[in-house]
């Protein structure tokens, strides 16, 4: 065993390491499709759909029913969902409204924090929409940041919390992902490729 | 695609040739080969031949390499098997695949700065084929070097129009060919080695690059500002040297061109190149046995060599400074600023105001903060920049204690070149900071930025010790350490980047002021005549709104809105005042329109009497574009062209 570990050559461990990635990615797509339906079954992934009505609000003022933002952060959120797993919802503005972004809180966070969001980008083909997705996650709230802008006039649509994703979405592969395949590929393969180097004593 | 790609192959050509005539190492012979033609460009570029200048130093590029295949002709296969050592295909495979995302993506410039100065310098000079010294415009910072916006146009110099990508994949190519560089210990037999340097180097500027945006990629590779280029040019001038085998000119003479390289990159370039100039004298002081210089030997032999280096950037500095004077009739060494100090009389009050005194209160406000900052402000995804300096001083005592005699002896020489190095360049930006910067000065605005560029170059030189024990020294232990920090740097990475986030900032929203400032120019653009002087008004800008102006409107002057001040003890009176002021001001600068981009109260207020049409029908997604009429003391505006505009 140990003389066949030290006889792979460096094209196999690189191939094997890319080829373990891209299973590990495939893996972690079928446990996110597994699991979430799993959690649709039972009842705790919930789609749920909702209103801007039934959010708390933060930097946005009702005037006459049109809905202006009055600070530079203005924020959306919900406490209403349990497990969070994609959002999708419709705004028209009346200035462009710049970075969006979702934060999730977990039990037990004291916070909303900077390394627990997702960004919104808009839905290809649907002209208002915006969507983020994320991996399925157990929450305690929700806040989105849909501008970054004062003096944006709002109008929102529907908010689809836990929308039903095809198969494909969860293998989807981003430009993230092929990026991490290579960086990854490299620096896991050059520490195996290392470790091969000791087992043979090649390095002194 | 094609011209990038065109571009990229002869340098690859031209890096073979030098590996092959000039014996150079070929992980070093990118960078070396890239920087050699810009350098020779810029200097056409000088002289009012920028577009010539492109063609003959491509063709002289293709000449030389043609002359080097044929001249190994008989043995062309085993040289080129030699060229392709890790450094060079990691090189070529990353311009590779950055090349088709970028193409891909399509991604935009939108920071601050590539308004006022480093991407509007590009397209200025895709636009006319000529440095931006040779016309004025609305730029800022005429007088900045111009080695990034020339390098940008090299890779798109025959194109029709100016590309923003190409200029991001331009910066791409002298960032990769640096950690090419970086690479050079390592032959192909070690390539699990010169990836971990390569990767580490590609990770090491997010690293860095954090403490604003902490989740998501901040665009490092897909921008136009000129720190971490800079930085890593800096590193791999001291790896040129470093690596190379040989103890005679031919460590020196490769490391010329990066000099002039960094030296024509920015103002601190100076300072950059005086510091690798040092790092690289003290270990040829220190580590070089038997150099020789141009046939002179020894001691002499070294200073010999430092002085040609001194000569590189000393005249690098100058031939520009010359440059500006007789086209622009500007002084180089004037830094200007709140004090109005050149930088040597800022150098010599500094000094004597740091050792002797007395020291006036913003001297000693700023030298607290900057003491405090080291510690206290976070620069790095490890902290503050004691903790990275902490970080640099464990890889290298790595080194020392992994590396052979050599080894141990080049080790101990950089950490205390560096560390000196390091000393000189804080001491030099405090003393900017106290008086070249007005009033942001107390607030260390940038420091981070700042600061980052000698950090990372910091850290990789640390690395060339420990990738010398790993080749010469205790390689297992050498090797492990090496493994080991970059899988330690893979985690925090990991740890503040989210996999999500990578990339979005380059595709979602982030684009979303320049993209309304673009579709408002576009609205208006069949209107402008190529005279009109504009004065530009948007009611909640901060300069952003008119830096991004002066970029899409680039062929005219953007006058900018510098608020209302006057007041008088009425609004009539107020109106009075500030209707002649406004008169006053736009007879000055010649004003012929004025652009409402965003409207605002107090606008409407005092002048929207002067307009035929309401302003208020301008402002959020809607544009308006008035002639200004003059009249005895007095202003109108006729609106030439506005309404609604979908910027979506």
């Amino acid at each position: 065993m140990i003389e066949k570990i030290k006889n792979i050559s460096s094209r196999r461990i690189i191939l094997g390491t890319a080829l373990a990635l891209v299973a590990l990615f495939l893996a972690k797509g079928a446990f996110g499709l597994v699991t979430e339906t799993v959690a649709r079954k039972n009842g705790s992934l919930e789609y749920r759909v909702m209103l801007v009505q039934d959010m708390e609000w933060s930097g946005i003022e009702n005037r006459d029913g049109v809905l202006i933002t009055t600070d530079l952060d203005p924020q959306l959120a919900t406490r209403e969902i349990a497990k969070f797993s994609s959002l999708k919802f419709y705004m028209e503005y009346t200035v462009f409204p710049g970075e969006m972004v979702v934060y999730y809180m977990e039990p037990g966070d004291a916070g909303f924090s900077a390394n627990k969001r997702v960004w919104l980008t808009p839905v290809q083909g649907e002209m208002g929409w915006y969507t983020a997705d994320t991996s399925m996650k157990t929450v305690s709230a929700i806040r989105i940041d849909p501008t970054m802008y004062a003096g944006n006039q709002l109008t929102f649509g529907d908010f689809i919390f836990n929308e039903e994703k095809t198969v494909t979405d969860y293998f989807e592969i981003s430009a993230g992902d092929i990026f991490n395949l290579f960086l990854y590929t490299g620096i896991i393969s050059s520490v195996l490729k290392f470790l091969q180097e000791m087992l043979k004593k090649e390095i002194d | 695609m094609i011209i990038p790609l065109f571009v990229l192959t002869v340098v690859l050509a031209f890096a073979f040739a030098l590996y092959a005539l000039a014996d150079i190492r070929p992980s070093l012979t990118p960078l070396v080969s890239l920087v050699t033609i810009a350098d020779i460009v810029v200097i056409f570029g000088m002289f009012g031949m920028l577009y010539k200048g492109v063609e003959i130093t491509l063709i002289a590029a293709v000449i030389v390499t043609s002359f080097a295949v044929k001249k190994y002709k008989n043995n062309i296969k085993e040289k080129l098997s030699d060229f392709l050592q890790p450094g060079v295909i990691l090189f070529a495979t990353s311009c590779l695949l950055m090349l088709a995302y970028l193409s891909y993506a399509q991604p935009i410039m939108h920071e601050w700065d590539e308004f006022s100065f480093w991407g509007i310098s590009q397209l200025l000079i895709k636009n006319h084929d000529r440095l931006y010294t040779y016309y004025s415009s609305s730029m800022l910072g005429q007088s900045i070097p111009p080695a990034l916006p020339v390098l940008s146009y090299i890779f798109q110099w025959c194109g029709t129009r100016f590309v923003e990508w190409t200029g991001f994949f331009a910066y791409d190519v002298l960032m990769f060919a640096a950690f090419s560089a970086f690479t050079a210990a390592f032959e192909r037999k070690s390539t699990n080695s010169a990836i971990f340097v390569y990767l580490l180097a590609f990770i090491t500027p997010f690293f860095f690059a954090v403490s604003e945006f902490l989740t998501y990629m901040k665009p490092v590779y897909i921008t136009a500002y000129s720190d971490i280029p800079m930085a890593l040019t800096f590193a791999g001038a001291v790896a040129v040297y470093f690596f190379s085998e040989k103890g005679n000119e031919n460590a020196i003479i490769p490391v010329l061109p990066v000099l002039m390289f960094i030296t024509f990159t920015k103002d601190m370039g100076l300072a950059l190149g005086c510091i690798a100039l040092f790092v690289i004298f003290f270990d040829m002081l220190v580590a070089r046995e038997n150099f020789v210089f141009l046939k002179i030997k020894g001691f002499f032999g070294k200073c010999f060599a430092a002085f040609v280096m001194l000569m590189t950037v000393g005249g690098t500095y100058f031939g520009w400074g010359f440059h500006l004077g007789k086209v622009l009739a500007v002084n180089r060494t004037d830094y200007g600023g709140s004090s109005g100090m050149g930088i040597v009389q800022m150098l010599l009050t500094g000094v004597k105001e740091l050792l002797i005194g007395p020291k006036s209160d913003k001297f000693l406000f700023i030298q607290d903060n900057f003491i405090q900052a080291f510690s206290g402000t976070k620069v790095s995804m490890i902290g503050s920049g004691r903790n990275v300096v902490l970080l640099i001083v464990i890889i290298f005592v790595f080194a020392f204690v992994f590396g052979d005699k050599k080894g141990k002896k080049r080790s101990a020489t950089m950490l205390f070149s560096t560390t000196v190095g390091f000393v000189g360049y804080y001491i030099f930006h405090l003393l900017l900071y106290v008086y070249i910067l007005g009033d942001e000065a107390y607030n260390l605005v940038s420091y981070d930025r700042y600061m980052y560029t000698y950090y990372i170059p910091w850290l990789m030189m640390a690395v060339f010790c420990l990738a010398m024990a790993a080749r010469d020294g205790a390689k297992f232990w050498a090797k492990g350490a090496l493994a080991g920090i970059v899988c330690c740097v893979l985690l925090l990475f990991n740890f503040y980047i989210i996999p999500e986030n990578i990339f979005t900032g380059v595709t979602g929203n982030s684009f979303a002021i320049r993209k309304d400032v673009a579709a408002k120019a576009d609205h208006i653009r069949d209107v402008i005549g190529e005279d009109d002087v504009i004065f530009l008004y948007c009611g909640q800008d901060d300069g952003m709104r008119w830096f991004t102006y002066t970029f899409e409107l680039i062929d005219n002057y953007i006058i900018p809105n510098r608020g209302f001040v006057s007041t008088g003890q009425t609004e009539q009176e107020t109106k009075q005042l500030l209707q002649k002021e406004m008169y006053d001001r736009f007879k000055d600068y010649g004003v012929t329109h004025m652009l409402m981009d965003w409207t605002s109260h107090d606008f409407c207020l005092y002048f929207d009497e002067l307009c035929d049409v309401s302003t208020s029908e301008t402002g959020n997604a809607a544009v308006g574009y008035y002639k200004v009429i003059y009249g005895n003391n007095s202003l109108r505006f006729e609106l030439v062209k506005g309404g609604k505009v979908n910027f979506d």
